[in-house]
């Protein structure tokens, strides 16, 4: 049995065993990456803020995205946010440049140069609760997102399942992404790519003590091309939240664990993807 | 990443609610079992809504006195839905109380 598969059985195992009968504390959002099905209610507003930093790849590369969200609750069972996302990242690039060789003639030799980008865009996502996870036997909700750039249309429809065992959560996302992003022909005209990509995201998290969770988050990208998977990596890492009232705040650590599909270096995709990723994630109650 | 997400549905689709349903037993004077499940409901959309729902039997019923008046005015309830899902948390805990071993 490959690596893979074995701690994906290990991490299955874990969530079969863990069913307690203790109570549960009520906490809106214990996870960065995975989404739970709990909405706002009618009339409530947070201001949340997400900082994601990224690095390591093949390169030097070092990657920061920042959001800020507006989320307010429109009915008992629907919540809408907006976002304005930064986008900021610095990587090694190869220059070419001719060099005289020494000998009347030219070189073309390969420089080493930094290279980086800032991006702006919009975003405005819409979230649809159909099950509780206390309730009823598990939680479920819609979720569907779209962003907006100057180079870039983003579409994200995402699926959420969640359950509470009284003092720990569970969750589960599969969501989609499809990315439609102007590209610049070298004739000087320009076309429509599309890339394609799926992402898993399963959770757990414990109620120590009041307001503090400490949990785990694996996350499984898939890249799309053509059709058939392309390229595919497994992250997971440690999870801590704490919540008091009109604040809360969540902190997770990301590294890659392995590539299911497209290694490069040290079983791991370090051309589509990074070594590490951190999210932290605060929100205040308006 | 099928046996991922195999894995994972097949951990949701094993669960059931926690959250008591009430019954006859529960039923007491001044109370119908309309009332309880009538309380149950609003106990889900007022203040489900906002944090990830206590199961009744955490508390006993003259702290669920103290948490539903603390809560009242953010959750918007009037007097008789507060009214309601205070008989239904207190026949909730009530009965988890003597459903245990």
């Amino acid at each position: 049995m490959c690596k893979s598969t074995r701690f994906a059985c290990l991490v299955g195992c874990l969530f079969c065993l863990v069913l307690l009968a203790s109570t549960a504390r009520g906490q809106d959002r214990v996870f960065t990456y995975t989404y739970q099905s709990t909405v706002l209610g009618r009339g409530q507003r947070e201001l949340e803020v997400w900082n994601t930093f990224r690095f390591g790849k093949k390169d030097y590369f070092r990657a920061f995205d920042n959001r800020i969200e507006f989320e307010i609750g429109l009915t008992r069972d629907l919540q809408t946010a907006f976002y304005l996302n930064i986008r900021n990242w610095s990587g090694e690039t190869t220059l070419s440049q001719l060099l005289p060789d020494g000998m009347g003639g030219f070189r073309n030799d390969q420089i080493s140069s930094l290279a980086g980008e800032t991006e702006l865009s919009f975003s405005n996502e819409w979230k649809l609760k159909l099950l509780d996870p206390i309730a009823n036997p598990v939680g479920l909700a819609l979720y569907g997102e779209y962003s907006l750039s100057s180079t870039e249309i983003e579409l994200e429809p995402r699926l959420i399942l969640d359950k509470a065992f009284g003092q720990i959560l569970t969750a589960f996302n599969a969501a989609g992404e499809f990315e439609f992003e102007t590209e610049i022909e070298e004739s000087g005209g320009e076309h429509v790519e599309l890339e394609k990509s799926l992402e898993l995201d399963l959770a757990v998290s414990v109620n120590l003590h009041g307001g503090i969770f400490l949990g785990a988050e694996i996350v499984n990208r898939n890249g799309f091309e053509d059709g058939t998977l392309a390229f595919s990596a497994l992250f997971a890492g440690p999870v801590l939240s704490y919540a008091t009232e009109g604040f809360w705040v969540n902190l997770t650590i990301l590294p890659q664990v392995t590539a299911l599909k497209g290694a490069t270096r040290e079983g791991l995709d370090l051309d589509h993807f990074e070594r590490l990723e951190t999210r932290l994630m605060f929100s205040y109650v308006l | 990443m099928i046996c991922f997400a195999a894995i994972a549905a097949l951990t949701f689709a094993a669960c059931t609610s926690l959250l008591y349903v009430p019954d006859e037993r529960d039923v007491s004077p001044g109370t119908t079992l309309a009332d309880l499940k009538r309380g149950r409901e609003l106990y889900v959309e007022k203040c489900g809504s906002c944090h990830t729902l206590v199961l009744p039997e955490r508390y006993p019923a003259h702290e669920w006195e103290g948490n539903v008046g603390r809560m009242q005015a953010r959750a918007r309830l009037d007097t008789l839905e507060k009214r309601a899902i205070l008989q239904y948390l207190s026949a909730a805990a009530a009965s988890r109380q003597r459903e245990a071993p």
